[in-house]
């Protein structure tokens, strides 16, 4: 197999080799030189430039057509509204500009095509083209870095929120682990001596405010419509904690705690009911099913988007949001189970 | 044609002179290119004498800006084509992940394409070096060192570059880079795998995975060549652009490209240096037991930290 595509990618180019030398021939035969191109092929090149436009705009259309449905479902947190309208306002303008451009690329190599008879114009300078393609690309540029930077300061900003749930996230190679606080509300002091085999996190045993820490692993839960703090760790190398739904991504980066504050505001079980995601899945499942794996239902994610290794691809948890009754209780029988675990 | 028999009798002691003269002039001239050194005779003889190059410093060691142009041109398409059937590899298994691919298997053998399935690792090498060349060989190296070098002198009218040995220079470094950069590919372990960004210290540990070993000190020596011969591409090229205009070729007169280039030019000189400092200090740190870019302490404990994975996690891939 391998050896007859390489046999047809040879035959191929001697082919192309020997149509060259063909042309070479015939123009040696017809007494014309390379550079002699009859008005007659100008005219086809020029309308086969409007026919590629024409062919080229429909593909895109097609293409933004075909894979619309694929892209993330909409913003499930409150800051997710305003990363998703800017995304948006950003996406038509380029989309705006790629299309005139391309229209006047083809138009004037159409209009403008080689003729005979033509004179051609020397223009050493023009001024107002110059201001204006300098001048429109710059006002486009300011409102979208200004919008871009409004929104950051407003997504960075600390959180203030007195009833804030903080979350921290641990990376290493290949996995997280979520340490969310006790009782107390605080998360306890750590030490990166002290990690080992039973105590992967590396919390410091002298601090008692770490004692009712919890520690989960393969999913986390946070609730609805409260303020949750992510503090991020790694204990090897540079990972990214990204959550798409939510919009939210931030670096771990060894040696020093990162933040992020996000509001979510739809629950899992809400998101499953959202038409959007019930057509994604349905797309999902029946690509599964062609491959015979089991149906899967939606769940928010958190991966690691940064390169970290053999296994980066498959870095990932679940997140589950629920109602703050529903998380409190679920906190609540993990901090049990770890003080029978701990008995 | 028609007076051409008596131009030849007419030369034809000149000839002989001009062959005793020109040794190495091989072939023998046509009429009219005779009539033309009938007119042109003394000056073209003292020209040839003074300029005659062997092939070496012609075609290979060269210091003419077009031929050096043509030089970066073959060097970064021959890049380029690597680069892109890099890319149609890890696309393929993007595509169809876990489909088995005789063509995989044949490009990467056994060891990275068993059964014609992409190994994890050859997967995320492939990335790192595809966009490694892209990004540096091809944009970078391929574009401005191919059109700067041949348009520069051409539109600004001066008779060459400022410097045509230090032009030389960058683009035998340029090849040397390269050169190590595709060596890489061939070694036990697999070239660079950790995204062609390199962050420390998934590239500054050895141990974070195997492509941070040999092939992360190849890739940071290539580097490191590299960023040495954009340099001297650069400060020839900002040196020809201010110093060697043509009589009444102003600043303000100057055709948009030569801007474009002067600005990319000074670009790289600004920022190049400090990826070869970052470039310098990784291997420093990798090959010489210097810690600046990690601590040594932290280095010691995430050794320690990776060890005690592989003794008592069962779920990792770090150790084997």
């Amino acid at each position: 197999m391998n050896l007859l595509v390489l046999l047809a990618i040879i035959l191929l180019i001697v082919a192309g080799h020997q149509l060259l030398k063909v042309i070479e021939l015939s123009r040696g035969l017809k007494k014309t030189k390379e550079w002699q191109i009859s008005d007659a092929d100008n005219n086809l090149m020029g309308k086969a430039m409007l026919w590629f436009m024409v062919v080229f705009f429909a593909f895109f259309f097609w293409q933004v057509n075909r894979w619309m449905d694929r892209s993330l479902p909409p913003a499930a947190s409150e800051h997710g509204v305003k990363v998703d309208l800017l995304w948006d306002a950003n996406i038509y303008l380029i989309t705006f500009v790629f299309l005139v451009t391309n229209f006047f690329l083809f138009w004037f190599a159409y209009k403008y095509r080689g003729n005979s008879k033509a004179k051609a114009e020397f223009i050493a300078h023009n001024n107002k083209l110059e201001l204006l393609w300098t001048v429109v690309p710059a006002i486009a540029l300011a409102f979208v870095i200004i919008f871009g930077l409004k929104y950051w300061n407003e997504i960075m900003a600390p959180s203030n929120e007195e009833n804030k749930i903080i979350v921290e996230l641990y990376a290493k190679q290949f996995d997280w682990t979520a340490r969310y606080p006790g009782k107390d509300n605080v998360l306890g002091e750590t030490d990166y001596r002290q990690i080992n085999g039973s105590n992967p996190v590396g919390m410091d045993t002298s601090d008692v405010k770490g004692k009712d820490d919890i520690l989960v692993r393969n999913e986390f839960h946070i609730p609805v419509g409260t303020e949750i703090e992510l503090r991020m760790r790694s204990r090897d190398v540079i990972h990214s904690a990204y959550l798409p739904h939510f919009r939210a991504q931030m670096n771990c980066v060894p040696g020093m705690i990162t933040y992020f504050k996000f509001k979510p505001t739809k629950t899992t079980a809400e998101m499953r009911k959202d038409p959007y995601v019930i057509k994604m899945m349905a797309g999902i499942n029946a690509q599964r099913a062609k491959e015979n794996k089991e149906p899967v239902e939606f769940d928010y994610l958190l991966l690691c988007n940064k390169i970290c290794g053999a296994s980066h691809y498959n870095m990932q948890m679940n997140v589950i949001v629920e109602s703050l009754a529903d998380f409190k209780l679920w906190r609540a029988q993990k901090a049990a189970s770890k003080t029978v675990a701990s008995n | 044609m028609e007076g051409s028999k008596s131009s030849v009798q007419n030369s034809g002691i000149k000839l002989k002179i001009y062959k005793i003269l020109n040794r190495k002039q091989m072939s023998t001239p046509t009429t009219t290119t005779l009539e033309q050194e009938h007119l042109a005779h003394h000056e073209h003889v003292h020209d040839h004498d003074d300029h005659e190059e062997s092939f070496v410093s012609k075609y290979v060691f060269s210091m003419d800006h077009k031929v050096i142009s043509r030089q970066f041109l073959i060097t970064a398409v021959v890049m380029a084509v690597v680069a892109m059937v890099m890319s149609v590899i890890f696309r393929l298994q993007l595509a169809w992940p876990g489909e088995k691919f005789g063509f995989i298997n044949a490009m990467l053998g056994d060891k990275w394409g068993k059964d014609g399935i992409l190994d994890p690792n050859m997967y995320l090498a492939l990335v790192t070096i595809h966009g490694t060349i892209m990004v540096f060989f091809v944009l970078t190296g391929g574009l401005s060192g191919t059109f700067s070098n041949l348009l520069i002198p051409y539109q600004i009218g001066a008779r060459d570059m400022a410097s045509g040995f230090l032009n030389m220079l960058s683009y035998w470094f340029f090849f040397v880079s390269s050169v190590i950069m595709l060596s890489s590919l061939f070694i036990e372990d697999g070239p660079a795998s950790g995204g062609w960004t390199i962050y420390p210290p998934l590239s500054a540990l050895p141990e974070a995975m195997p492509g941070s070993k040999l092939g992360m000190t190849l890739w940071l020596v290539s580097m490191a060549i590299f960023i040495i011969s954009s340099l001297l591409g650069s400060l020839n090229y900002i040196i020809t652009v201010i110093n060697m205009r043509t009589k009444g070729m102003k600043m303000t007169r100057m055709p948009l490209t030569i801007w474009a280039f002067l600005i990319t030019a000074i670009l790289g000189v600004l920022s190049f240096p400090v990826l070869f400092s970052a470039a310098l200090l990784l291997i420093f740190d990798r090959s010489f037991n210097t810690s600046s870019i990690c601590l040594t302490f932290i280095l010691e404990a995430v050794r320690l930290t990776m060890w005690v994975e592989v003794l008592f996690c069962s779920n990792t891939c770090s150790g084997s």
